[in-house]
């Protein structure tokens, strides 16, 4: 469902209902449509949040899709619009389009085995898909996640860890590059990739999920590759500069994809002959 | 099609006509010895409208359809009001080339997929163009190379060729029947015709520039990685004119223009090119193509390789712009030919 006033590019309004702050530089926004409609998506899509004078960019939507009415995205603030994002209270409006782009492919993968292998803020994305899993359990097989950051701090979403081991048959695996002397880290040290051998996934039977920076997308899918993964098992899910989500502004496009509307979730098979694919 | 004549000293008085019913018009003229399209302001400039030109440097279609600053809405303290899609109201644009009425057909394929660009489809619905074959050429244009010229069979309203003392007037559409109902001319005889397809003939014969399309997709995609990309860059200064100047070019940035009262946002769209080092960056200054020899190796793919499948065409019309505009002398007809193995 598109919301919308029948103009693609108009934003509707949407209430700042609360902020739980992440990390120092980074903010998870729980908004709802001022309409009181349900914002409806699936695991894995984004959308594209404006803040009036300042201008509008896409997040992934990281809330349960099958939740409250409410909706939410993890803003770092890195430039001039997630600036302004990290700095809004409740109360505050902002203007919302989509949801935009292919989602996980959840429901075609129904039975199997799932790897989650996120980096960093590539959490994000994947943190719908944790909900839609826990939620339907019985859907899917083993479950792991690895999650990998450059610091415990980098890391985001660390009050629900305990949540996401909750969940039948699932593990849940973190490590970090670098422990700062006045951390205390009890979990591993090193490149997720170092720790897909231990996971032992099920070949021909395990859909393995990925996002986070390019080069730990590109090596964790080498890495899977090695391990006898066919490429239309790897599903990653990419960013680029996106100014419409609507295949209009150009910007996304690698090759003759748009990752707003034929991503941002591809499978490996969809993009790896594809120029310009990793920075 | 309903087929008249008209003197040529007659163009402006035709360029009369249609303000008189109350149209806006857009004609080229000369503006400092170069061809301009401009807006028609009054009866006085209507008679300087002359169509004795090869190429202006900004495409007319595109930069009316797709304004390189457009207003998308305006925002007052928080709440979007209500903008006129089409600014222009009903305009004629008269004088189109070939190769850009297929271009501004091309964009259609673009902004008018699902979702359709609301903007794009006021203004191609109110738009009437009164196009104009081509029967001059110069050492820039290859449009024969695709088929988007020198002359038309559809995408216009009404058409006009140049027969020396006097143009055909042929009228397509009922838009087209309608703006010039009243404008009383002479019914084109079978010589008119016979001298239009003679025109048209010696200016399809004379255009040498060329590009083969045969297989062009399979060769683009085989000469990704060649070293051509990095050798051309080594020229190419990353300035955009290319897609400046370029009839399909159609990428815009979004931006927020706070007014001064602090209180309203005018969100605009504007032209962006992917010869520009900040157009594929994304946050902390990552840059999926970082070297120029990527971003130029993105423009001439997009045209003669990416545009197939996505759109079902090849994406360049052959108007000879980019060539004419690039201050380095690039050109991706000689791209094209290096690559064939084609000698020039």
């Amino acid at each position: 469902m598109n919301v919308g006033y029948g103009n693609p590019y108009v934003p509707i309004p949407a209430k700042v209902i609360s902020v739980k702050e992440e990390n120092s530089t980074t903010k998870t926004l729980t908004f709802g449509l001022s309409s009181g409609e349900a914002f409806r998506f699936k695991p894995g899509q984004f959308d594209i949040v404006s803040y009036y004078g300042v201008g509008e960019s896409a997040f992934s939507i990281c809330s349960n899709p099958e939740g409250k009415p409410t909706f939410e995205n993890t803003v770092r603030k890195v430039g001039r619009v997630t600036t302004a994002l990290f700095n809004v209270k409740p109360g505050d409006v902002v203007g919302v389009r989509g949801p935009y782009g292919k989602p996980w492919p959840l429901e075609k993968v129904i039975g199997n085995d799932l790897l989650l292998v996120a980096g960093g803020m590539g959490a994000a994305p994947l943190r719908p898909a944790i909900h839609h899993i826990s939620r339907h359990r019985d859907l899917y097989g083993l479950v792991d996640i690895l999650y990998g950051a450059r610091t415990p701090s980098d890391m985001i979403y660390f009050d629900e860890f305990d949540k996401w081991r909750d969940i039948p048959n699932t593990r849940l695996l973190l490590t970090v590059d670098h422990v700062p002397l006045s951390v205390s880290w009890e979990h591993e040290n090193g490149m997720v990739t170092q720790f897909l051998k231990y996971v032992k996934p099920r070949l021909r039977v395990t859909t393995a999920l990925i996002c986070g920076p390019e080069v730990m997308m590109k090596s964790t899918a080498q890495a899977l590759i090695n391990m006898g993964f066919y490429p239309s098992e790897i599903f990653l899910s990419l960013e680029r500069r996106m100014k419409c989500g609507l295949g209009k502004c150009g910007h996304c496009q690698i090759g003759y994809k748009y990752v707003c509307k034929d991503g941002p979730v591809f499978s490996l098979e969809e993009i790896e002959l594809l120029p310009d694919v990793i920075e | 099609m309903e087929k008249f004549t008209l003197m040529k000293p007659e163009i402006p008085l035709l360029a009369r006509y249609m303000l008189s019913k109350g149209f806006n018009l857009f004609a080229p003229l000369r503006v400092s010895g170069r061809p301009l399209f401009k807006r028609i302001q009054d009866e006085d400039e209507a008679g300087n409208v002359s169509l004795d030109f090869i190429r202006t440097t900004m495409p007319p279609l595109k930069t009316l359809l797709i304004p390189p600053r457009e207003l998308l809405f305006k925002v007052k303290d928080n709440t979007v009001q209500d903008i006129p899609l089409n600014p222009y109201g009903n305009t004629v644009i008269l004088g189109v080339h070939p190769c850009d009425v297929n271009a501004a057909d091309l964009l259609e394929r673009v902004y008018l997929d699902a979702p359709k660009d609301p903007y794009f489809e006021a203004k191609r619905k109110d738009f009437v163009v009164i196009a104009s074959n081509c029967t001059s050429f110069d050492d820039y244009c290859f449009c024969t190379s695709f088929g988007t010229g020198p002359s038309l069979e559809e995408g216009f309203d009404a058409l006009l060729t140049d027969l020396g003392n006097r143009f055909l007037l042929e009228i397509k559409s009922r838009k087209g029947s309608e703006l010039l109902e009243g404008f009383n001319m002479p019914e084109a005889t079978g010589a008119d015709l016979t001298e239009r397809d003679e025109r048209i003939r010696k200016v399809k014969t004379g255009i040498s520039r060329h590009v083969t399309t045969a297989n062009l997709q399979r060769i683009m995609t085989g000469a990704l990685y060649s070293p051509i990309w990095g050798e051309l860059a080594g020229k190419c200064t990353g300035c955009g004119a290319c897609n400046m100047v370029c009839p399909t070019c159609f990428c815009f940035n979004v931006v927020d223009e706070p007014e001064l009262d602090l209180r309203s946002v005018a969100r605009m769209k504007t032209w962006d090119g992917c010869l520009l080092w900040e157009y594929a960056e994304v946050a902390l200054g990552g840059n999926f193509r970082k070297p120029l020899s990527a971003r130029l190796r993105q423009f001439i793919n997009h045209k003669i390789n990416y545009w197939v499948n996505q759109y079902g065409a090849l994406g360049c019309v052959g108007c000879g712009r980019c060539i004419e505009q690039c201050p380095a002398g690039i050109d991706i007809t000689k791209v094209v030919a290096r690559l064939r193995g084609e000698s020039m």
